[in-house]
């Protein structure tokens, strides 16, 4: 394959073609270039050899299909084979989007709780439209994806080797991604995409991995058969209750040391059970995308401003006290949605629905510090019925009053009810 | 390719009856790989076992490291050039975040595998063997609590350790706290191959017992061809004992120059002797160094040695002669006025010491360069000489007129021909 | 020894303890004789620890401010070289261009810790009566980068109550190595204590630092002080510092 130069243009199956500005960087399956597309810049991949047509056909069809969800920075256009390649273009990753490998190794962090629990939020929501809309991942790595610190938004990227479920690509994972039956040699589908979900979701807020312990810092060097045996046939959970041959060791996993007594129980609860050697061998049984959400949003409804010391926190009901300082947390104040309480303290960000822009702020009422009010962000009108009938509207951006048992209609899907526990 | 490594008890822990907590090894196989290893147990009353940790950590990076070299794929390092990697922190400080290699991901395996099981020793070792009854009597209380609690039982035994590597295709030298690897390459210059961590500064340093452990070892490595012709590894109880890096470097370049001239043997000999010695001038700490070198590259490298000291006492000499200079200048300026002011005399007073001390430090540099000067040239060799001189010049006071008649006042001239001149 | 014959040298260690010294208008008088007669006699002091410590050698540096700064001598001296001239008070008080001046200094490069330090931390002896005229902020921020000033012995001593206490203690870092006298006679045993305390524990080889040395000078410093008159030590800072609820 000869590599490409500056001014070389490249034609585009269904017409139009790219002209190569520069490189942008390389990788193991092809070299990326910045190149322009009708005066827009793009990125093009180019691949170093050229690969077979089952996987130019199942390229050309993604593109097709276009992306599931917005999470993925899908192939736009792929090219007509020339110059003994081929390859796809996609947009430019933006500025300050930093790869996952980065946050693992705490050289990059999360500003906040919100912008973590937003991009697991992400994460979920693009498996589960990958998923329905048939795919399945394939090649799935820490290199994939790409996380803005700030707002937690995430990118998924390298999308060149999803595949219909139960196709297998050719391309594999690294062990560390892979379901333990997929490490024997099964075929990736949407169960094993699954656990590679429970592995990034452990990884993103744990900063380690779940099967990455004592026994695994036994071997200097990390051979294909120790792979075998560790992400696969031997796999053990490092906080399996009933297995403690692989705990976290001090000096090695001090992220997940520190983190994992810090969230929230329910999140080690799920990670046990969905780690548990039963579990592991039960690919059907695993959660699925749709509860992780669940999972995140109670998560969320639990992250709350501390009035003290104004620092995120998340608060147990049943032991309302700050992560940071120490102090009480006042959690009289509730909104209960379905099964779902969300805690309402001053400064709070509400999300109602499983996407990651704010739905509502709980604010102080400057005319009654004692009073919380609720401001709608939302583009559509909420509509509250009052203990005594009274039905109010409240538009986007006005403020109502959190009182004792007023019910707030957000929308078709979600209605609430305001409860107030009076100590 | 040849090695050697020695460590002996410091001076200061002669004096307090404190065991020696350095630990060195150098081994070269059968196959090629030659392994240098240097461990500094820290000093304090805290860490009171870390001559053990300082043992347990070379055993095991020893062990670790033949185990990594004979699994790892060879073709991860074969072609890549000097390569260095900072510590995590120093990464995030720089703002320079590399992508990471199957190679780092291959390394930091190894080093969590070196933490991990010291973790498995230590807490072994402190399971088997309770408080000695010396432990018993000079121990404070509240670290032979954290002893018996189990509660970061770690820092008891906490150490720095360096490693160089070397096999016939490729070499990797890693570091995790203080003291210095230097490597010298085939022009004699010479290099600290792996990236400081600036946390360690003065008496501070990083640690196997940190709880960042594994993101603060630091390693470089090479596999285009290029291998250095000497590593030297010393325990921060050398590089103290010489304060700036080049004197250090310049005791390194000594050793070598035995190396080749005088053989393995007695320089190893003089090595054992003479740090004790250097300890009780210097640091006052433990000492341990490690050394591997490949003898025929080091023969060749020889005259350039000798060059670059000749270079640095040459630079050392053009220092002090203008420090000599510039004393001279401001006490002949004082000497032209009357002096009235306290702090003019004292000034001058000044000036006269500075000048004399610079000359005596003249004099010491001249004679360092005279031996080697005999050494590059043989007999033949000329002596030092230059404008400024070895000692002051000869004056003597002599009067002068006064501008105004009849006046006349001592002024200070230099007695060029033993003429007094008026 | 063959392998340190006079091609190699092992220098000496040195220990620098550093003078700052307020020098503004309002130290005039018997504030600034007290404190020129304080160093000329603790001179010989720091002299004799030199001598007799076989860890390191004891050199001294001085930096006066007012109005502007100005050292008393272009490298630190050794003790016993140290010939003190007496300072005069008149000016303003630029704390600000001090800490940069002295960050200056603090450098191995281009500055005073070139001779083969080792491993010894200088130590920071701060003298004012009163409140900095310039950009102290500044000044401070730009001294808090350097490496050396980080892992300084720091205290901090004030003159009279018109003493801005909290600029001294963000120099020193905490409030408990400010010490503040009332009197003349407390100034110079002051003195004395914390240059002659600093450099016995400063010039010390010590280990991986559990107390830092800063912290074994203040306690000793808090002892000694208890026994001089009009000396006092700052109290313990209250460890909350939240504000209360605010309904």
């Amino acid at each position: 394959m000869k590599e490409l130069n500056t001014g070389d243009k490249i034609s585009l199956l269904n017409g139009g073609f790219v002209t190569i500005k520069k490189e942008l960087g390389r990788g193991g399956q092809g070299i990326v270039y910045l190149v322009d597309m009708n005066g827009q810049p793009k990125a093009l991949k180019w691949y170093h050899n050229s690969l077979d047509q089952a996987f130019y056909n199942n390229l050309a069809s993604n593109v097709m299909n276009g992306a599931p969800s917005p999470a993925f920075l899908w192939p736009e256009r792929i090219t007509e084979r020339q110059k003994g390649s081929f390859g796809y273009v996609m947009a430019l990753r933006p500025q300050n989007y930093y790869e996952f490998g980065n946050f693992l190794l705490a050289k990059k962090s999360f500003k906040s709780f919100q912008a973590m629990m937003a991009t697991a939020m992400k994460i979920c929501n693009g498996f589960m439209m990958l998923h329905r809309f048939g795919y399945s991942y394939q090649d799935l790595n820490d290199g994939n994806f790409f996380i803005d610190p700030n707002t937690g938004d995430v990118l998924i990227c390298d999308n060149d080797n999803v595949m219909p479920q139960g196709e297998k690509s050719g391309i594999m994972g690294k062990a560390r991604y892979m379901a333990p039956e997929i490490v024997a040699g099964g075929i990736p589908d949407k169960y094993s995409d699954r656990f590679s979900l429970s592995v990034i979701l452990f990884m993103l807020f744990y900063a380690n991995h779940p099967f990455e312990g004592a026994k695994v810092v036994a071997c200097p060097c990390m051979t294909e058969a120790y792979e075998k045996k560790f992400y696969g046939s031997e796999a053990v959970f490092i906080y399996d209750p009933n297995n403690k041959t692989n705990l976290p060791v001090r000096g090695i996993h001090q992220n997940v040391i520190r983190r994992w007594p810090v969230m929230p129980a329910e999140l080690r609860e799920t990670f046990i059970r969905e780690f548990s050697p039963e579990m592991l061998k039960n690919p059907q049984s695993r959660m699925i995308e749709q509860n992780w959400g669940k999972l995140i949003a109670s998560l969320r409804d639990k992250l709350v401003v501390c009035p003290h010391c104004g620092e995120e926190t998340f608060i147990d009901e049943a032991k309302p006290q700050c992560m940071n300082c120490g102090r009480d947390v006042d959690v009289s104040k509730k909104l209960k949605l379905g099964l779902r309480t969300l805690l309402l303290t001053n400064g709070t960000r509400l999300f109602i629905d499983f996407d990651n822009t704010p739905d509502a702020r709980v604010a102080i009422n400057p005319q009654d510090r004692n009073m919380l009010l609720l401001q709608n962000l939302t583009k559509d009108k909420w509509t509250a019925e009052t203990p005594s009938g009274k039905v109010k509207s409240v538009e986007p951006n006005e403020f109502m009053p959190v009182k004792q048992g007023i019910k707030i209609g957000f929308n078709a899907q979600y209605k609430g009810e305001i409860i107030i526990n009076n100590q | 390719m040849r090695c050697f490594d020695f460590h002996c008890q410091g001076e200061s822990h002669k004096a307090t009856d404190k065991v020696c907590q350095d630990y060195s090894y150098s081994h070269i196989d059968e196959n090629g790989l030659a392994i240098a290893v240097v461990c500094d147990g820290h000093g304090g009353k805290h860490y009171f076992r870390s001559d053990v940790g300082a043992r347990f950590a070379t055993e095991i990076i020893a062990k670790n490291v033949r185990e990594f070299v004979s699994n790892i794929d060879e073709a991860m390092f074969v072609g890549q050039p000097f390569t260095q990697q900072a510590a995590i922190q120093t990464e995030i400080d720089r703002q320079d975040f590399r992508k990471e290699k199957p190679i780092d991901i291959a390394f930091r395996q190894l080093f969590g595998s070196i933490i991990g099981q010291w973790q498995q020793w230590i807490e072994q070792h402190a399971s088997d063997n309770p408080l000695t009854e010396k432990e018993n009597e000079h121990v404070e209380e509240q670290y032979k609590k954290e002893f018996l609690s189990g509660y970061k039982l770690e820092r008891i035994y906490g150490c720095t350790l360096m490693a160089y590597v070397s096999t016939p295709k490729y070499w990797f030298a890693f570091h995790l706290g203080d003291g210095k690897l230097i490597s010298f390459d085939q022009e004699a210059q010479w290099n600290e191959p792996v990236i400081w961590d600036d946390r360690c500064f003065l008496n501070k340093t990083t640690s196997i017992c940190d709880s960042d452990a594994l993101n603060e070892f630091r390693y470089t490595y090479q596999g285009d061809g290029g291998f250095p012709v000497a590593v030297f590894l010393g325990s921060d109880g050398m590089d103290d004992s010489f304060g700036e890096e080049t004197n250090l470097v310049n005791f390194y370049v000594r050793v070598a120059k035995s190396l080749v001239k005088d053989g393995f043997d007695a320089t190893f000999a003089d090595v054992k002797e003479t740090l004790p010695v250097l300890s009780k001038r210097g640091s006052q700490d433990d000492m341990s160094i490690a050394c591997v070198y490949n003898e025929e590259a080091l023969k060749e490298a020889l005259p350039k040695f000798i060059l670059w000291q000749i270079a640095i006492t040459k630079a050392g000499i053009l220092k002090v002669n203008s420090k000599i200079l510039e004393a001279t200048d401001r006490r002949n300026e004082l000497e032209e006025k009357v002096l009235t002011l306290e702090k003019d005399k004292i000034a001058l007073r000044y000036a006269q010491n500075d000048i004399d001390r610079a000359y005596t430090e003249k004099q010491q540099l001249v004679k360092k360069m005279n031996i080697l000067l005999e050494e590059y040239y043989g007999k033949d060799y000329v002596l030092y000489q230059d404008e400024v001189g070895e000692r002051p010049k000869e004056r003597q006071q002599v009067w002068r007129m006064d501008d105004h008649p009849f006046r006349v006042h001592l002024v200070w001239v230099e007695n060029k021909n033993n003429r007094i001149e008026l | 020894m063959s392998l340190l014959d006079e091609t190699v040298s092992v220098p000496r260690r040195t220990m620098t303890l550093f003078f700052m010294i307020d020098t503004s208008g309002s130290m005039a008088g018997s504030k600034i004789g007290a404190v020129n007669d304080a160093v000329v006699n603790v001179l010989p002091m720091l002299d004799e620890i030199s001598i007799t410590n076989p860890d390191a050698e004891i050199k001294v540096a001085a930096l006066e401010f007012s109005t502007g700064c100005n050292w008393l001598y272009n490298e630190p001296k050794l003790a016993s070289e140290f010939v003190w001239q007496d300072v005069q008070a008149n000016g303003l008080t630029s704390l600000g261009a001090a800490c940069e001046e002295l960050e200056n200094k603090l450098s191995r490069s281009k500055g005073f810790m070139q001779s083969a330090s080792g491993s010894f931390a200088p130590a920071i002896i701060l003298l004012s009566d009163g409140a900095p005229t310039d950009n102290f902020e500044a000044g401070l921020a730009k001294l808090q980068g350097n490496n050396w000033f980080k892992s300084a012995i720091k205290v901090a001593i004030a003159i009279g109550d018109d003493a801005d206490k909290e600029v001294l203690a963000k120099f020193t870092g905490t409030n408990e190595a400010v010490f503040t006298v009332h009197n003349i006679d407390a100034l110079k045993q002051i003195i004395r204590v914390v240059a002659v305390t600093s450099s016995q524990i400063g010039s010390k080889s010590s280990a991986a630092g559990d107390t830092t040395k800063q912290d074994q000078v203040i306690s000793e410093v808090q002892n000694a002080v208890d026994n001089i008159d009009g000396a006092e030590v700052a109290t313990k800072v209250d460890g909350s510092s939240y504000a209360d609820d605010w309904d």
